[in-house]
């Protein structure tokens, strides 16, 4: 069970809700992908059409913890607004912080997102934020009192998989909180590779909602996250290890009582 | 007698005119009547759903609506 | 939840369980591991992790040189006081033990800097009974100004303070503390903790938090082995550090093994001794469990031993120790707190040091910018 902010969930893969060309498709995947915490976004109401976006409708009936997000915030004070509005639209604590105030590889801005969660976890928010693999950034955010942390594998929405690989394992090697790497998950066996590097849960959008058959995939995402927990659970298989036949400390040891 | 003298004020970045006594409710109506879908705020204050039949506009609020949509 | 919580939560008897049902295929995956994780840990200090030894002192020296490289740090520890307000069973300065009592004055103090320097420290661990009134915050204010100036690191090994407190030694320029639980069995721990404040087991487990959120440097943690099971009590030891080194990653950790030794008085013979050989298994172990932490090995331990152990794992050690207060300028002042084992010079110390491959290190930290809060 994962365990974020006194709240436990039997899934470990985090889906968005982006990209999906329509919104059957979206909610079929979702519900294949057995995700219980899944993330939306802000955006401001269009006049001229006034038929609402049905995500939320949809999302709204299923079994699933809405996970709000900032995105669209380039600094410390759009993403409070957009926290507040969040949370008085949906009446809820949780929120997937992110603040990319660089438009073209959407990577996360440090500065601003430490600053912008020690604010809104002293107002009373969940706070997950999106951020570098930095593993001392992710050791001041969880300082700061966020309930989890969520650095990048690679660039949102790249699918280039766990570039980020060896900063993730010192985070994951250092966290007091849960661990869910977020963005460039381009397959299942890199959301597998996550979990079996221990991370504590990843989460999925471009990756399933791009592929030729979202439901399909995913399910493969959930079986795939679901294996890589089970193998690191298991443990890696030892190696077989061969003591030194003598060594310049045989005569020490075997002097020993 | 009293008379409306209509407003202007700004709404998601757009102009919009109102009657004088008009009230936030009354323009979140003109966006979308599932009301538990929106969040507003007037001039970046946020107010409370349970605020905005009550909530009397003024000449140049600024008013913002957001909705959740499908995101990352 | 703090990290005390945390180890409140643990259960002696599962985790002796647990620790005694490891079998030799867990010790080879725990030696083969490239990042070993406390259960791991568990493996290689359990009774099945015991014929393992050589390939585990491998693996420990190879990850204490890569780490640390070919040095090995020297302290020398400077006794204040011997005046206690406890009631500990199996320590020499237990309250009702009739010894001579006494606490350095300034000038005492000053003298014993001079006779520390003389000898090439320049890294000196402070030590009192823990006496609240009579050796506490206000002897500490008087005293501290006569020392921190003359040494590059100060470390403290007194009762436990408030989180205050350590705020005001770190000002003060002490760079470490050491608070050992001594057991963390709870019953066991107050058998052996029939009066004082020291009874209070749950102040003691919290103190390396309240350390961490003081920002002390360095954070020294250990049990007094033999007093319980020296497994379980080393198990819980373990998860103690790794967890106050996660949680307060700006402070660095600090292990040691003191084992159970005479003292006046005639103390208690250990409940669970713990061999020679299992004592190497035990430091080899901290080693791979944890690679950064200081481990550190004091005069309690044989010359032969000392000489031989501190190559495979061992980062700070003392020598030359005086474990009575005024020890060093005015030698057999008081009755001292334990009987040491090495008792060789320093001069000898440095050279069994040189001659097993390592250079002595006298000044391991210089002070920062002076800057933090």
């Amino acid at each position: 069970m994962l365990t974020i902010a006194n709240t436990t969930f039997r899934s470990r893969l985090l889906t968005g809700t982006g990209k999906f060309s329509r919104p059957d498709i979206m909610q079929a995947a979702i519900e294949a992908s057995e995700s219980q915490l899944v993330t939306l976004a802000l955006k401001r109401v269009n006049n001229t059409a006034k038929q609402a976006d049905p995500t939320l409708t949809i999302l709204r009936s299923l079994p699933v913890t809405l996970l709000p997000n900032t995105s669209g915030a380039a600094n410390v004070d759009e993403a409070i607004y957009a926290a507040r509005l969040a949370r008085e639209l949906l009446g809820t604590s949780w929120l997937k912080l992110e603040i990319h105030p660089d438009q073209r590889y959407l990577l996360p801005d440090p500065i601003e997102t430490l600053k912008a969660a020690e604010v809104l976890v002293k107002e009373g928010f969940h706070v997950l934020p999106y951020c570098s693999a930095d593993p001392v950034l992710c050791r001041r955010l969880q300082d700061a009192g966020c309930a989890a942390v969520m650095p990048l594998g690679a660039p949102i929405g790249s699918n280039q998989g766990l570039r980020t690989i060896d900063f993730l394992r010192i985070i994951i090697e250092q966290a007091t909180v849960p661990v869910i790497v977020d963005a460039g998950i381009g397959k299942p066996s890199d959301a597998c590779a996550a979990m079996e590097l221990g991370a504590d849960a990843v989460l999925v959008n471009t990756a399933i909602a791009t592929a030729r058959d979202p439901a399909n995939m995913a399910y493969a995402f959930a079986r795939a996250v679901a294996c890589g927990r089970q193998a690191f659970l298991a443990g890696t298989a030892s190696q077989r290890s061969t003591a030194d036949a003598s060594s310049p400390i045989t005569d020490f040891l075997g002097a020993l009582s | 007698m009293y008379v409306e003298t209509p407003m202007e004020i700004n709404c998601n970045g757009n102009p919009m005119m109102l009657p004088g006594q008009a009230t936030l409710v009354d323009v979140v109506r003109e966006y979308n009547s599932n009301l538990d879908t929106l969040a507003v705020a007037v001039n970046h204050t946020i107010i409370p759903r349970s605020d905005w039949a009550n909530y009397q506009l003024t000449e140049q609020d600024n008013v913002d609506i957001f909705t959740l949509v499908a995101g990352g | 939840m703090t990290v005390a919580q945390h180890m409140l939560a643990q259960n002696w008897d599962d985790i002796r369980l647990k620790l005694y049902s490891k079998t030799s295929q867990q010790v080879r995956a725990a030696l083969a591991s490239p990042r070993p994780t406390w259960e791991d840990f568990l493996a290689l200090i359990s009774p099945a992790g015991e014929p393992y030894l050589e390939t585990l002192a491998l693996k420990a020296k190879k990850i204490t040189r890569q780490r640390f490289g070919n040095t090995v740090s020297l302290f020398v520890p400077l006794y204040l006081s011997n005046l206690c307000a406890n009631e500990c069973t199996y320590c020499g300065f237990t309250m009702s033990n009739r010894i001579k009592r006494t606490k350095l004055d300034k000038q005492a103090v000053a003298n014993e800097v001079a006779a520390i320097k003389a000898m090439g420290f320049d890294s000196v661990l402070l030590v009192t009974g823990e006496h609240e009134t009579k050796a506490g915050m206000a002897y500490f204010r008087e005293i501290l100004p006569a020392i921190t100036p003359h040494f590059s690191f100060v470390a403290m090994e007194v009762q436990p303070l408030d989180t205050c407190d350590y705020r005001a030694l770190k000002q003060l320029g002490v760079n470490s503390v050491l608070v050992y639980q001594e057991t963390y069995h709870p019953q066991r721990y107050g058998h052996y903790h029939l009066r004082g404040n020291k009874q209070d087991f749950s102040y003691r487990l919290d103190t390396p938090d309240r350390l961490g959120k003081a920002g002390m440097k360095k954070i020294g943690l250990g049990a007094l082995l033999g007093l319980s099971d020296w497994r379980t009590d080393s198990a819980f030891t373990a998860l103690h550090s790794e967890r106050i080194q996660n949680t307060y990653w700006q402070s660095r950790v600090s292990v040691s093994f003191p084992r159970i030794r005479p003292c006046s008085g005639g103390g208690i013979d250990a409940v669970s001794a713990i061999t020679d050989k299992q004592l190497v298994q035990l430091i080899c172990a901290y080693r791979v469990f944890l690679p950064d932490a200081e481990l550190s090995l004091s005069t309690r331990e044989s010359p032969w031993f000392r000489d031989n152990v501190v190559p495979l794992a061992i980062t700070t050690m003392s020598a030359a120790s005086q474990t009575q207060p005024g020890g060093y300028s005015e030698p057999s002042a008081a009755l001292a707190q334990f009987s040491t084992e090495d008792t060789r010079s320093v001069t000898e110390v440095t050279q069994a040091i040189t001659q097993s491959g390592l250079e002595v290190v006298w000044r391991d930290w210089l002070p920062g910018f002076g800057c933090e809060v």
